[in-house]
């Protein structure tokens, strides 16, 4: 049983005035199936419906068509039962009245007739100081620890984290890591939305890049590894670019893109292809001064497939 | 629709009473009440002193309470779910397994019996001040009163509850409860009906106004208040600018507004809740 079964969604926020209407897609036609015990990054610039796609499987926002299961369950009909087996760290969350850390925590384990013990909770979060004091006055990230806590009571199947290390210190951010592991080990599936493309490469099985509202792609971290692994960026700096020489490289096997900046020449071509380049280039008969080259991180390939926000 | 699951209601209703105890909004409520209260007891005990004359406590309260219930209810609740919404608490309290029904039912019993609480405080501490200061008490009918006042404050406060479900600005649930007030209270509900009375008649007013003008205007919350307490005592000023007539239609009866209160609560709560199942969080 797939633990998300998104099928054809597609969301639209209209908004109706006297002068007009206007209408946003924030997401277009998505399905995606994530699989019951993965880890899976959902990745993508801000504006991507990173948020949209995780209110709707939360039953915050209704799709305006298409469906949505959770754990086997349909989103629209059952969402209560949905999310009494799904821990959330939703975004844009804020303190419920003047409750301290430690009620909301107690709140969410009576809400999910779990017996969690809150003081654990609290210390495996690592907010043990603040938790007797209402949670208007946290700070962004210890907020955020609270929230982590929250979403873990009830050792729930399925934890569906919206931007989890946002406002995290450096430490925060390894607990978060830590605690997504053990979660996992226990058996839940993990779902977690990022824009950075590191904190998903550390922890996901798989990953899933969406951008202006649609799926990009869907595919494991070492898949999207490999086809990094082919692609290489060649920086050359010339005296100055001879006429024809950017064709000819062009024309090289294996060249993907040609670009001149002034007296720089950036080619990103095939790994094989980058000795090609450079000779192409030296037989011009162009003064190199200065060739560097680099391999195509991971954030570059997140950068190269996303491009822009929703329509 | 299923029921609300019974323990995630209660928890919800006992939380939210506990919420505005955390957010002072019980203790400023309860001081709102009882403050009135405790100096129109006193004010009516210096005038049977003075006069030498019997005064009975129920009188002195009553024009303040019919007037303070409403605005109270509509003043602390209105806003209640807006701020939640605002806040992101909704996201947190619906992303347990909390349904929006209970929220809204349970915003409702919740603030009921805040607002509840404060009256029932206010009255009790009128009854031995009065007592002490010389003003004379019906229990029985005082007891009575208190809970149509009781019925009243529940019905703004459904009002109060249903604005809330369903606009998403702050100053939009204050410019609606204000509104609510001002129709209700202020009886420009009864222009409603007229001015269609007006327009059936050919832009003329009709010599004898047609049976459901009355009616329509029994409709208001606060009229039927009026005609409750005033079909019960007729002895006694409701407090409202609608006076009960002399001899009432069956929709003027205490049976009927007691029907009319009860379905304002239903249909609000209904309406707010409808609207609030669908909304984007």
């Amino acid at each position: 049983m797939a633990a998300i079964e998104l099928r054809g969604v597609t969301k639209r926020y209209e908004r109706v005035g006297f002068l007009g209407s206007r209408s946003v897609t924030a997401l277009h036609d998505l399905d995606l199936t994530v699989r019951s015990g993965e880890i899976f990054g959902f990745l993508g610039p801000n504006g991507a419906g990173k948020s949209t796609t995780i209110d709707i499987l939360l039953d915050y926002t209704a799709p305006t068509s298409g469906s949505v299961s959770v754990l086997g369950r349909d989103v629209a009909t059952e969402s209560t039962a949905v999310r009494e087996r799904v821990g959330v760290l939703p975004d844009g969350y804020g303190p419920i009245g003047e409750r301290t850390g430690r009620e909301h925590v107690e709140f969410a384990i009576e809400a999910n007739g779990a017996d969690d013990d809150p003081e654990e909770l609290i210390e495996r979060v690592g907010m043990c100081g603040p938790d007797a004091y209402p949670v208007a006055e946290y700070s962004k990230g210890m907020a955020q620890r609270l929230m982590l806590a929250v979403a873990l009571v009830g050792e729930p199947d399925l934890l569906v984290l919206d931007e989890p290390t946002t406002g995290l210190d450096p430490n925060g951010a390894r607990t978060m890591r830590r605690i997504v592991r053990e979660e996992n080990d226990r058996g839940a599936t993990v779902f977690f939305s990022s824009h950075i493309m590191e904190q998903v490469e550390a922890v996901c099985d798989r990953v899933a890049i969406v951008d202006g509202g649609e799926l990009v792609t869907v595919d494991t971290i070492d898949a999207l590894r490999d086809s990094t692994d082919e692609t290489a960026t060649v920086t050359l700096e010339l005296s100055a670019v001879p006429e024809g020489v950017l064709e000819s490289v062009r024309a090289l096997e294996g060249v993907s893109g040609v670009r001149a900046d002034g007296t720089t020449v950036v080619v990103a071509c095939a790994d094989a292809t980058k000795a090609a380049v450079v000779a192409t280039v030296y037989d011009s008969g162009a003064e190199v001064t200065d060739v560097t080259t680099s391999e195509t991180s991971l954030e570059e390939l997140f950068e190269r497939y996303t491009r822009g926000v929703a329509q | 629709m299923n029921a609300p699951a019974p323990d995630t209601f209660a928890l919800f209703v006992r939380e939210d009473v506990r919420d505005t105890v955390r957010e002072r909004q019980f203790q400023l409520l309860v001081g709102f009440f009882v403050l009135p209260s405790a100096l129109l007891t006193y004010a009516a005990g210096r005038s049977a002193s003075v006069a030498g004359n019997q005064v009975e406590l129920l009188p002195s309260l009553l024009p303040a309470f019919a007037m303070l219930t409403p605005l109270l209810a509509l003043g602390f609740f209105a806003s209640t779910l807006v701020e939640k919404r605002t806040t992101g608490a909704l996201n947190v309290v619906l992303g347990l397994p909390i349904s929006r029904r209970t929220v809204v039912v349970g915003t409702l019993v919740g603030r009921s019996i805040v607002i509840c609480a404060g009256l029932g405080a206010s009255l009790l501490v009128a009854v031995p001040f009065a007592l002490f200061v010389g003003v004379a008490v019906d229990l029985g009918r005082f007891v009575v009163v208190g809970v149509i006042l009781a019925l009243l404050a529940v019905t703004f406060t459904a009002l109060a509850v249903a604005i809330s479900a369903t606009v998403r600005t702050s100053t939009r649930a204050t410019t609606a409860a204000f509104a609510a007030f001002v129709v209700f209270f202020f009886n420009l509900w009864a222009h409603l009906p007229n001015t269609l009375s007006y327009v059936r008649h050919g832009f003329s007013y009709p010599e004898t106004d047609p049976e459901w003008v009355p009616f329509l205007e029994a409709i208001n919350p606060v009229a039927a208040y009026a005609n409750l307490l005033g079909g019960l005592y007729p002895d006694l000023n409701s407090g409202a600018f609608i006076q009960p007539p002399a001899e009432p239609a069956v929709y003027e009866r205490p049976a009927f507004a007691l029907v009319v209160l009860v379905g304002w609560i239903v249909l609000a709560t209904a309406v707010g809740y409808r609207r609030f199942r669908t909304t984007d969080l």
